[in-house]
Order: structure tokens, then C-alpha cells, then sequence
């Protein structure tokens, strides 16, 4: 009897070892570029789905066409991991979401949205070297096994019939855009800031653009889900990041003028976007800090007066028109505010004013897209 | 055995000429909502579409939705633009209701980075004041759409006048079909 004890004791002890030595295995990192080259067949089919995932982003037309900032954005990709230079790819989505995934073959996706947001090339680095730790560390196949080995993967599978492929792709389309588990993210935190050290990037502006972004998204009472616009998910990185930061006396680079110069117009084309999107509550939010308004040319005042107009809330119209005022006096030629101002005034019955505002438009703009509105404005103003 | 055939035939005629089933052939032009206050001639021969995607709307096509088809909505104002969460107004400028419809469009798209505007402008419809907006997107296989959609509003309703198609052969081909539709459309209360 003992020695059937101690034999299963023994068996049992084995299989937990054995199954330790699989985890610890599958939880290995990509060492170097030679690594990618013994992908195991479960991976290998995970890279094949991340494939099928970009194409359709591409064929969606979803990616920014701007080589000079993907020049720029993967330079400091090769700088923060140096042993997969080139192999891990940054490219840029077209959104103004506040978002940046990275899925399983290394392939890391910025939106437009997120790069308009940050200070310095420091705090874009803190994020691409978070992304860049998703890849390295193996989560999008080490999530895919676990949710692989669980019973709901069987059930989803056996109940909905969603071919496996297909199932994968949801599976890495839905933690690498929404967010991995708290352990896994935190991982990526702690690795991503050792690299963002060694790379001579200022640690402490790395937990920044987590507390900017936090207060953007309560402000702007997003409700996104994605892992950069919510906000239970920012406060952890706050959190992890300053406590990694208190062990750095070392400062580094910010690069705040570099970054500035290669994201200046984009900024602006991100709030085109918001506009366009009817995120007049982000633009508000946004821009409601007067050190983020600095980052802006003068005519942002014209984009802040706008977005409260449009929100139109109780005391919008009087920011609004102390916006407007403020654009004018900046830069008395940009069109746009004409017309804006032009529109609140006619919602206030004041009609002299509102024309001479849309007559200063024209004038400044005769081939104006919207003339046949504007033209419109004038003449019902005209008879009444 | 013949028999059951003829049955299973009858059945299935029944069921896609009758309005229970998914298509309504649409054999005269004259159309009037009463309760919702507008009438419109529409195109003979073109089928309305049934279904869930239709409740609200007046849906129709000639070879199928994916090819093209024009649908025509009535909202109450405050439901206009329920994803974005914003309300018409009689008294709005009517370019902000465009770019509010704008908006709506891109909430609801799947893939709105790829949507470009090609045209907005001021309209008449129903002898009233309307936005034209054109605009171009991709479908998630990367094929190309254009979309027109004509917006006005009434005291009691958000009217939405839309047609689809893709950009290749079918856009062109049934645009003058749409703006007939369109300038046959009248508000009547």
C-alpha cells in the first residue's frame, strides 16, 4: 500500500513538473529574430490569422498613408528593441479612438488618435515599448492557449460553429485591441519600461500620457472599451508606471520638439476627425488643458469654440463665441471661425452680425465647399 | 408526391410576392405613409425589402441590397441620430444637420476611416430645404460603395433619403432612378 502511495506520489509530482516545464516553456520569449524562425504549428496558425487580420485593415483602407511618420515611428521601435530591428512593424490606423495594438506576428498599429495625444517622443516610446513587450512576451499565443485549453473555448466553438480560423482571429482581434488579463498587461508594463531605460527615454514621462489620458477619457465620458480609452485599465498603468519610475533617479531624453515636428499637422487632421466622428465631447475634453492647447497652432481656438457650439450645453454658445473671438484676434484670415460665429449668431436672432460674418467668409473663401449654404444663410437673413 | 411539389411551389410564391415574406415585387409607383406623412413615387419592378433591417424604413432595390438599394427613413427628431446620441431641429442650419448625418454614417460604419466625403450641398426636396451629401466608402473586402443621402426636417419628422451602390456599373447605372424617387418625394403633413 505504501509503495503504491508513494509511486502515485511520485507520478504525481512528475506530471505537475512536466506541466510546470510547459508553462515555463510556453511562456519563454522571443529571444532574437533566429527564435521566430521555430514557431510552434498552433503559433505559426496564429501568425497565419494576425496576416489574414491585417490584410482586411489594409483592404479597408484603415492605415494612415504617411511613410515619414512610419519611418520615424519605427525608428524608435528598432531603438527600443534593437535584436528584432525591422522585424517588429509599426504602421498607423486612421482613428481618432484612443487606441494601439499589437498582434501576434509583431505587428504594431497605432491609431492616429493616440499619437495626437501624447507630449513627447518619450511617452510615444512608453507605448510602443508596452506593444512591443505584448510581442516579444508571446501574449496573443500564450492568451490563444488559454483560452484554447478552457471549456468556454469548446462551448463557443461546438454551440456557434465559428470555424477555427476564423475564431482565432476573434480571439487575437479581441485581447490585442481590448486588452490582455491584468498579469499579462502588467508584464508588458514592466518590460516595456526596462526598454524604454535602456534606451535613454525619460522614465518619468511615462506614466504621464497614462494620467493625460485617463482624464480625457472621464472628462470625455468614453465608453470605447479599448484598452487605451478605459479608464480602469489607464489607472492601472498610472499606477505601475509610477511606482517603476520611483526606483529611476536617471532622467533621459523627451525629444519633445522632435515629436512635435512630425505630428503637428496630424494633430489637426485628429481633430478634423473628431469633428467628423460628432466627438465634440473629446474635443472639449481634449482641449480643455491649457498645456495641451500650447501644442496647437492659434487656430485651435476656432476647433474648441466649434465643439462647444455643436455640444451646445449650458454656457456652450458663450464659450463658444469667447473661442471664436480668441481664433479671430490670433488669426483674423482663418475662414472657418467666419462662418462658425456666423451660425451662432443667426441661432441668436442676430442677423446683421450673422451676415457680415458669412460675407467675411466668402470673401475669404469665394470657392468654399459649403457656399450653398452659406449662400442660403445670407439670403434668409436677407428676407427677414 | 406531385402533388406535395405544387404545393411547396404555390407556397413559396406566395411567400415572396406576399409582405410576410422577405421581397415585395413593387407593382404600381404610388406610395403614401400615412403616418408618417410622406408619399413617393417609387420605381415599378424594383422589390421592397422585408425584414428586420426595413422596420423602419421604406427599403427597396432592384438586384438585391448589396447591389443597390434606395431606402427612405422617417425618425422622430430626437431619434435622427440615436448612435451619435444627437436630435434634429426644424430650426437647425441645415449644413449642421448634414454634418451631424455625417456623423452618423461614420458611428455606424464599420469601416469609416475609409469614408470620404465628395460632395455636400444644399438641396430642395418636398419644396423645402435638404443636404446632399455623397459620399465614398470600402466594404470589408475593399470594394468600393458611393452613398447619396438627402436629409430634411419636418415638424414631425427627421426625413433620411438614401441610395447605395457599388461605385463599379451599379451606382451610375440606377442614380437617375434614385433622383426620381427623390424629386417625386413629398412631405404631406
Amino acid at each position: 500500500m505504501r509503495t503504491i502511495r508513494k509511486t502515485l506520489s511520485a507520478l504525481l509530482t512528475g506530471i505537475l513538473l512536466m506541466q510546470q516545464v510547459a508553462w515555463a516553456e510556453s511562456r519563454l520569449p522571443y529571444s532574437d529574430a533566429s527564435s521566430l524562425q521555430k514557431l510552434e504549428s498552433d503559433e505559426q496558425r496564429l501568425w497565419s490569422a494576425s496576416t489574414d487580420f491585417e490584410k482586411a485593415i489594409r483592404k479597408g483602407g484603415q492605415i494612415y498613408a504617411s511613410p515619414e511618420l512610419e519611418t520615424y515611428l519605427q525608428g524608435i521601435m528598432d531603438k527600443l528593441y534593437p535584436e528584432f530591428a525591422g522585424l517588429i512593424k509599426v504602421h498607423v490606423v486612421n482613428s481618432p479612438v484612443l487606441n494601439a495594438f499589437a498582434i501576434p506576428n509583431g505587428h504594431i498599429y497605432m491609431h492616429t488618435g493616440l499619437l495626437a495625444r501624447f507630449d513627447n517622443e518619450a511617452q510615444l516610446a512608453t507605448v510602443l515599448a508596452h506593444e512591443g513587450a505584448h510581442f516579444v512576451y508571446r501574449h496573443g499565443y500564450f492568451n490563444q492557449q488559454s483560452i484554447k485549453g478552457s471549456s468556454a473555448f469548446a462551448t463557443i466553438t461546438a454551440v456557434i460553429g465559428i470555424p477555427i480560423v476564423g475564431l482565432i482571429g476573434n480571439i487575437l482581434a479581441t485581447s490585442s485591441i481590448y486588452g490582455y488579463s491584468r498579469e499579462l498587461e502588467a508584464e508588458a508594463d514592466n518590460m516595456g519600461f526596462k526598454r524604454l531605460v535602456q534606451a535613454g527615454y525619460d522614465p518619468h514621462e511615462a506614466h504621464k500620457v497614462f494620467e493625460h489620458l485617463a482624464r480625457e477619457v472621464k472628462l470625455s465620458e468614453a465608453q470605447e472599451g479599448f484598452f487605451y480609452s478605459t479608464h480602469p485599465k489607464l489607472k492601472d498603468r498610472v499606477d505601475n508606471f509610477t511606482k517603476l519610475a520611483a526606483q529611476e533617479s536617471n532622467t533621459g531624453v523627451m525629444n519633445e520638439a522632435e515629436y512635435a515636428a512630425k505630428v503637428n499637422q496630424l494633430r489637426i487632421e485628429v481633430l478634423e476627425q473628431e469633428f467628423s466622428f460628432g466627438r465634440y465631447k473629446h474635443v472639449i475634453a481634449l482641449l480643455s488643458d491649457e498645456n495641451v492647447l500650447k501644442r496647437y497652432p492659434p487656430t485651435v481656438h476656432y476647433y474648441l469654440g466649434e465643439a462647444h457650439r455643436k455640444r451646445n450645453e449650458k454656457d456652450d454658445i458663450d464659450i463658444a463665441l469667447r473661442e471664436f473671438d480668441r481664433a479671430i484676434e490670433l488669426d483674423s484670415d482663418f475662414a472657418p471661425v467666419y462662418r462658425s460665429r456666423g451660425l451662432l449668431l443667426m441661432s441668436q436672432s442676430k442677423r446683421e452680425q450673422a451676415a457680415s460674418e458669412f460675407k467675411r467668409y466668402l470673401e475669404l473663401v469665394p470657392e468654399a465647399s459649403d457656399k450653398s449654404y452659406v449662400n442660403s444663410y445670407l439670403e434668409t437673413l436677407a428676407k427677414q | 408526391m406531385h402533388f406535395y411539389k405544387k404545393i411547396i411551389i404555390i407556397s413559396l410564391i406566395t411567400l415572396l410576392t406576399s409582405c410576410g415574406g422577405p421581397f415585395t415585387r413593387l407593382t404600381k409607383a404610388e406610395y403614401v405613409d400615412t403616418n408618417k406623412n410622406f408619399k413617393v413615387s417609387l420605381p415599378v419592378g424594383w422589390v421592397q425589402i422585408n425584414g428586420y433591417q426595413s422596420e423602419n424604413a421604406l427599403w427597396i432595390s432592384k438586384d438585391g441590397y448589396s447591389l443597390q438599394s434606395i431606402r427612405i427613413e422617417a425618425l422622430k427628431p430626437d431619434k435622427a441620430f440615436s448612435r451619435i446620441k444627437k436630435t434634429a431641429a426644424a430650426n437647425m442650419p441645415i449644413s449642421d444637420l448634414a454634418e451631424l448625418e455625417l456623423a452618423e454614417i461614420k458611428a455606424k460604419s464599420s469601416n469609416a476611416a475609409s469614408i470620404k466625403v465628395l460632395e455636400n450641398t444644399l438641396e430642395n426636396v418636398s419644396d423645402q430645404k435638404a443636404f446632399r451629401l455623397h459620399i465614398q466608402y470600402l466594404n470589408e473586402k475593399g470594394l468600393r460603395f458611393e452613398q447619396v443621402t438627402y436629409g430634411l426636417v419636418s415638424a414631425q419628422n427627421y426625413y433620411r433619403i438614401s441610395y447605395q451602390a457599388p461605385s463599379i456599373h451599379y451606382f451610375e447605372r440606377d442614380k437617375q432612378t434614385f433622383n426620381q424617387t427623390v424629386t417625386s418625394f413629398k412631405i404631406t403633413g
